[in-house]
């Protein structure tokens, strides 16, 4: 399945957003997920979230400092 | 008449009537609040439930008689010396997902201006479902790089400063220029936003 990950073409084999972001090795509950243009805070659950052909994935990291 | 002589009657109008809420005043928010009242904003909601200490002032609009004040007392003693007609609501609490929502409620734009990631992550997590537009910042510590510290609307109502890698677990400090760029540039989002200008 071909997907656009940080804005390039990915293809994976990922079913659901929270398995495709495992295997980036991303921290979704220290980052914002910007998935076909909704937005999933760190209480998302995101292994309910399937992948789909052709969407479009964004993670921002929140670090620390203030 | 608020603190800003060059507002046109109608940018007045919107920017003294608007309640803004801001959680966390120490390095982002006790500086964006200045933003905000120097640029004619009047109501403004703010929480925090920390002292004022010796390694605040490197960045924080505070000063070192208000050593042990509560920041949100001290802030809204220095936010009155610019502009003493202010209508301002001071939580001194420690935000959680719960009082997070009741906390802000009444504000059209919410400026997340807190320290941890965890934290930032914990008040996004349980603000963005309320639907109001959302300012917040990750990445700002250390020096120089000015030019990487952006500005991205995500989704509808989530507007992120910095530059999302710079982290202060990483051995980096936090300190005046980078913080202050970063809660100028929440504050100009947040006027920006409620004058309906381009971010």
């Amino acid at each position: 399945m071909k997907i656009k990950y940080q804005g390039n073409d990915e293809e994976t084999a990922a079913t659901t957003v929270a398995a495709f972001l495992s295997g980036k090795g991303v921290n979704a509950k220290t980052a914002i997920v910007e998935y076909d243009g909704e937005i999933y805070g760190a209480e998302a659950d995101l292994s309910a979230l399937p992948i789909n052909e052709g969407a479009e994935l964004n993670v921002f990291n929140i670090v620390s400092g203030g | 008449m608020s603190a800003n002589t060059y507002l046109k009657d109608e940018e007045r109008q919107i920017l003294e009537s608007a309640t803004v809420g801001i959680a966390g005043a120490g390095g982002l928010g006790s500086n964006c609040a200045a933003h905000l009242v120097r640029a004619g904003l009047k109501r403004l909601v703010i929480a925090d439930f920390d002292v004022v200490s010796k390694s605040n002032l490197n960045r924080q609009f505070f000063f070192r008689d208000q050593l042990g004040l509560k920041k949100v007392d001290a802030l809204s003693e220095n936010l009155r010396r610019i502009e003493p007609d202010l209508d301002l609501v001071l939580h001194d609490v420690r935000l959680t997902p719960v009082n997070a929502r009741t906390t802000f409620e009444n504000c059209q734009i919410i400026v997340e201006a807190l320290d941890s990631a965890d934290a930032k992550s914990m008040l996004l997590g349980a603000l963005l479902p309320m639907g109001k537009p959302i300012v917040s910042a990750s990445g700002l510590a250390g020096w120089g790089r000015s030019r990487t510290i952006g500005q991205r609307r995500i989704g509808k109502n989530l507007i992120l400063i910095g530059d999302t890698t710079s982290d202060i677990r990483n051995g980096l400090a936090p300190v005046s220029p980078r913080v202050g760029i970063a809660a100028a540039m929440e504050a100009n989002a947040v006027v920006a936003l409620l004058l309906d200008k381009e971010i």
